[in-house]
């Protein structure tokens, strides 16, 4: 009958100088101009090299032989500024394809030949052709083809174009490499890192979103006043911010629950996830609202975000689904329950 | 930064075994029947506990305890059905003379209060004044050492069980955050009355009205026209979770899974319906989390107590109509006096839900309260 608690909602400070600097990174190496101008693509070569270079996808590193080193939530520091900035790099799909290649013995190396992306999740299908995530960029992407895993070879494919500027693409099933399957336990652990840093690049997105409003709401005047003294304007706004600092919560619980092996990580991935493609979608929302017509206009940044904030969950995740997996696993275990209360 | 604190175990292994012996099923039947959540004798049991005051130290009487371990009462406490509500309502004002009180007040009063003697209803709201509270009308006049008080409150809930009233006063026209007074009334005092409120949610409040008052000027707390800064840190309290947080709302996901558990099968659209239930609550769970927290250290959570508020509360009013959603038409069924009897639940919480969205400061109070203090968003009402 123990309690969850908290020891401080504030990150260390260790997490706070790798946050700076990912900030800094990015603000230099990819500008929102830059952003702008690899679209449609959505895909960022250099930037994924100099990721590469630092570590940044590293952190937590893995050794097939023992196991995880490192703690998924420093890479949910590096997965929110990524979101924060709109970086054109799959940053969980990288984090996610690195630790199911060392799972699989480093089979596809991961350093030297280019992008190596798993996203677990049920992979669409036109007759034989699957839309593959980062399979428009030369790519060792991983998939999930009727549950069972494979891989495309780097090849250079026509990307589909889409909502969230995604490097997707329709590959041709005969394209398909077959890999040795992984235990499921082992596929699971690959799913809670993918949950847990994409839920951290929305949170990102939608945190960035707000702060564009909130700098407009602040300068821009009608009927003499700042709209940002308009209930109308603030208080959608207030809402936002208290939804993010929510699931901002949810994330990091989550994160606390896959690196410290809490019973409850069974389900708090697929929560932190779930909550976050909303917030994605509600915040930006919100936010190019605030703009009015201005916020309609290719020139504002506001847009670049509304469009990602549906557009990078949509691509990957169905929520109906999601929910329907959260609930299976809430439910199948009978101790399984909210904190607080009997823990 | 998250960890498991098994220390609390203990103490939520007392607090059960104290509910599961003093709170009887006649207890809980006549507190729905009356709509009044008191009962004198298990607040009396709970100050010969030193359970009432159990976050204050213990120099005055508490027992030093922290946030968490309230936070472990007020789930025990609800999953009792205990009606202990003036416990809140009386701790806040305890809190505020802990803040704004002369040395006699303390010496008298919070003792009373650690007992389980002195309860309070709170007398700051008027017909014409609600989330303007400081536009109170209720006047208190000065004659010698006394004060004479006329006027009238309403939602002073349990003021007809409280041994004390705290109410704002109007001391000054013309000022309108500078002209205000608090005092804190025996019930018994000449010239009061209470009339009945009933309520949606079935539980009931007051009007209460004050006709020539005489109170000694040794019940006013604080400065005469300073009530407005002095009660304003005692708001900060209420919205910090002092209590209850998001505890309610983790019972409905509790329900709603119990619930789910006992189906053979679930739709789509009940599985998401219990998702984004389960997902609220925890949520609501972290953000409540989050203001103990910060209590423990030592920072007033001002931001982030309105979100906590702001999140719960609308959270479960969501939640109350997503629980009926999930149960079909059997979910609006009343109880039928069995209490083992599940039905009666979500019809109840249905018609609750909405006043935790209102009162201790309404939604959109709290939405101002973030937008210009999270957002630095320019002010949107008077100061």
């Amino acid at each position: 009958m123990g309690c969850l608690t908290v020891t401080g909602f504030v990150t260390s400070d260790e997490q706070d100088a790798l946050a700076h600097s990912v900030r800094r990174l990015l603000e230099t190496r990819s500008p929102l101009q830059r952003v702008r101008d690899l679209e449609p693509l959505g895909f960022d070569g250099d930037l994924h090299e100099e990721f590469s270079r630092s570590g940044l996808y590293d952190i937590r590193s893995f050794e097939a032989s023992d196991g995880v080193r490192g703690k998924l939530a420093d890479c949910l520091v590096v997965a929110v500024e990524c979101g924060r900035a709109l970086a054109p790099i799959p940053y969980a799909d990288v984090v996610t394809g690195r630790q199911l290649t060392s799972q699989l013995g480093g089979t596809v190396s991961s350093r030297d030949d280019g992008l190596t992306t798993f996203a677990p999740i049920s992979s669409q299908r036109k007759g034989d052709a699957v839309l593959v995530a980062n399979g428009a960029v030369k790519s060792h992407a991983f998939v999930l083809l009727d549950g069972h895993l494979c891989r495309i070879a780097p090849a250079s494919r026509r990307q589909a174009a889409n909502l969230g500027h995604l490097p997707f693409s329709w590959v041709n099933q005969s394209e398909f490499v077959s890999v040795p399957e992984i235990a499921p336990e082992a596929q699971r652990a690959l799913s809670d890192t993918w949950m847990v840093l994409f839920s951290g690049q929305l949170v990102g997105l939608a945190r960035r979103a707000l702060e564009l409003a909130i700098l407009y709401a602040s300068t821009r005047k009608q009927f003499d006043s700042l709209i940002g003294s308009f209930q109308g304007v603030a208080h959608p706004m207030a809402d936002g911010l208290t939804e993010i600092e929510g699931t901002e919560l949810l994330v990091s619980e989550a994160a606390w629950a896959v690196d410290s092996s809490d019973p409850s990580a069974r389900w708090l991935p697929m929560a932190a996830l779930s909550r976050s493609i909303r917030l994605a979608e509600r915040v930006t929302g919100i936010s190019l609202h605030v703009h009015g017509g201005y916020g309609f206009t290719t020139e504002y940044d506001i847009q670049l975000y509304y469009r990602r904030g549906k557009g990078w969950p949509a691509a990957y995740v169905e929520p109906a689904a999601l929910h329907s997996f959260l609930v299976a696993e809430f439910l199948a275990e009978p101790g399984q329950r909210l904190g607080g209360a009997d823990r | 930064m998250f960890e498991i604190v098994d220390e609390l175990s203990s103490f939520r292994a007392d607090v059960r075994a104290f509910f599961s012996a003093h709170v009887t099923a006649d207890m809980r039947a006549r507190c729905r029947s009356t709509g009044t959540f008191h009962d004198d004798d298990l607040y009396r049991e709970l100050g010969l506990r030193n359970w009432i005051a159990l976050t204050w130290p213990t120099e005055i009487g508490g027992l030093g305890l922290g946030p968490l371990e309230a936070l472990v009462f007020a789930e025990e406490a609800h999953r009792a059905g205990a009606p202990v509500t003036i416990l809140g309502t009386t701790l806040m004002v305890g809190n505020t003379i802990r803040a704004a009180g002369s040395a006699t007040q303390l010496a008298d009063i919070l003792p009373r209060i650690v007992a389980g003697t002195l309860t309070a209803a709170l007398g700051y709201t008027e017909p014409e004044s609600g989330s303007d509270v400081a536009a109170a009308r209720t006047s208190a006049v000065r004659d010698g050492e006394n004060w004479i008080i006329n006027g009238q409150k309403v939602f002073t809930t349990l003021a007809h069980v409280a041994s004390h009233v705290f109410l704002l006063c109007r001391t000054k026209t013309g000022s309108k955050y500078r002209g205000l007074t608090l005092f804190l009334v025996p019930m018994n005092t000449p010239g009061i009355d209470v009339e009945p409120i009933y309520t949606l949610g079935g539980e009931r409040t007051n009007s209460t009205y004050y006709r020539d008052v005489v109170v000694p000027d040794s019940c006013r707390i604080g400065g005469v026209d300073e009530g407005w800064s002095v009660m304003k840190a005692a708001l900060a309290y209420e919205r910090g979770g002092s209590m209850g947080g998001a505890v309610e709302l983790n019972a409905v996901a509790d329900h709603a899974t119990a619930w789910a558990r006992g189906q053979t099968s679930l739709s789509g659209s009940q599985e998401s319906l219990l998702a984004e239930l389960l997902v609220d609550a925890e949520v609501g769970r972290l953000l409540d989390l989050r203001v103990r927290s910060m209590v423990m250290n030592d920072e007033l959570p001002v931001v982030e107590g309105s979100m906590q508020k702001l999140f719960v509360s609308e959270s479960l009013v969501r939640s109350s109509a997503r629980l009926l959603d999930l149960l079909g038409p059997l979910g609006v069924l009343a109880a039928d006096g069995d209490e083992d009897d599940p039905r009666g639940y979500a019809e109840q919480l249905y018609r609750h839900a909405v006043v935790t969205t209102i009162a201790g400061g309404t939604s959109e109070i709290q939405r101002s309260i973030i937008a210009e203090n999270g957002m630095n968003l320019p002010r949107s009402r008077g100061q």
